[in-house]
């Protein structure tokens, strides 16, 4: 009853938002804003990079709301308009010879033992995640981190629902083969 | 089930699989221990990557704030455009269709008319039929006179009256195909018009780029 009373009032801020109501766009960021920037976060590694990731890819949305059809999903929707815009922020930041490694590294406020073993471990994830390809990290971001359903994710990605699943299988084996080495029986 | 099942494994872990085949997993993975590991090893990966921490971010209030400052000004929606170029085909239709429907409202009169006068139709058909009823004029003349004119004069002035009804529905004909052929027209002209000045606007943005 809650979700749909939600998907109704989604829907007709989406609608006030594609007629240039700012006020009903500006909830739609707010409610879909965490899934956004975890999602492009996880695309790029780093933290700053996501925030002007997320903005770009609110401010494409915006642009391009007239686009979105009604009644299909506006969090799908967000997602693959992130993933593109954190590759495109992601390409622009290597370009310009940036390190991602180290802006994810450097903690000037290094805190006690277990912070730092969560950040090592996060950083150690994170590092793993990257050297997936474009194609499967996306599909593996978009499942983990951004809860979509395979036909979310092949109609995000415009793929066959049997590409993303070889798509995650590949991802998840391989990640396994990375983070093992890292994090022995933990893993 | 005869061979393994590591190709499902993903999609079990997911809740992607339909009833069938998911039960048919459950049934291997309690007995084949290959399988059965690396589904353990897949729900670690996945634990892993869910509870690996992510960097505080801007709290979802400052950053609307800062996107409202950064957000541009938005072209009007497109759905008026729509409808003025639904509009714009709708015309030429609508007066061909409106040209069609009165020549053959007229013809259909015509016919009747010529089949009202030799008698092979009934008085339902006078209805259609305007030239068949005598105009005011000739009603008045005839109450008026009728008893001081002889035969001649009255064919004389049915003749007329004959005459006049067919000026009338000729006129009347040429005034409606007319205005339609007119506004035809004018819509032709708008439209070359504004197709002349799109192609100016379309080689003046590529001389541009």
């Amino acid at each position: 009853m809650l979700a749909a009373q939600k998907v109704e009032t989604e829907t007709a801020m989406t609608a006030r938002a594609q007629q240039g109501d700012r006020e009903a766009f500006t909830e739609l960021v707010r409610s879909h804003y965490t899934g956004v920037v975890n999602v492009v976060f996880r695309m790029c590694g780093d933290a700053r990079l996501a925030e002007d990731a997320a903005q770009e890819t609110f401010i494409k949305a915006w642009l391009n709301l007239s686009a979105f059809r009604a009644g299909t999903s506006m969090r799908s929707w967000l997602f693959r308009i992130g993933i593109n815009a954190a590759l495109n922020v992601l390409r622009r930041e290597r370009g310009a010879g940036a390190s991602l490694e180290s802006t994810w590294l450097v903690d000037p406020a290094a805190g006690p033992e277990a912070v730092l073993l969560k950040r090592e471990r996060s950083a150690a994830v994170q590092r793993a995640i990257l050297s997936l390809t474009e194609a499967n990290r996306a599909t593996l971001v978009l499942r983990e981190y951004g809860g979509l359903s395979y036909a979310e994710i092949a109609a995000a990605l415009d793929i066959p629902a049997g590409t993303v699943m070889s798509r995650l299988n590949y991802a998840r084996t391989r990640l396994r083969e990375i983070l093992t080495p890292e994090f022995g029986e933990r893993i | 089930m005869n061979g393994h099942v590591l190709d499902y494994l993903g999609a079990y872990l997911d809740g992607e699989l339909n009833l069938h085949r998911r039960q048919r997993v459950e049934a291997h993975l309690k007995e084949c221990a290959i399988c059965r590991s690396e589904f353990e090893g897949l729900q670690q990966v996945s634990h892993l990557l869910q509870t690996a921490p992510a960097p505080d971010f801007l709290p979802a209030e400052q950053f609307t704030g800062r996107l409202a400052l950064q957000l541009p000004r938005r072209e009007p929606t497109e759905k008026p455009a729509k409808l003025v170029s639904l509009l714009w085909w709708l015309v030429p239709a609508v007066l061909l269709i409106a040209w069609f429907f009165i020549q053959t409202l007229l013809s259909v009169n015509g016919v009747i008319s010529v089949m009202n006068q030799a008698n092979l139709v009934e008085d339902t058909a006078r209805f259609f039929s305007q030239s068949s009823s005598p105009s005011l004029w000739f009603s008045t003349v005839i109450d008026l006179f009728g008893s001081s004119l002889d035969g001649t004069q009255i064919s004389a002035l049915m003749f007329l009256d004959r005459l006049g009804a067919l000026r009338a529905d000729i006129f009347g004909q040429f005034i409606w195909q007319a205005a339609i052929a007119l506004l035809y027209l004018t819509w032709l002209a708008v439209w070359w018009i504004r197709s002349g000045s799109r192609q100016i606007k379309m080689n003046g943005s590529r001389s541009l780029s």
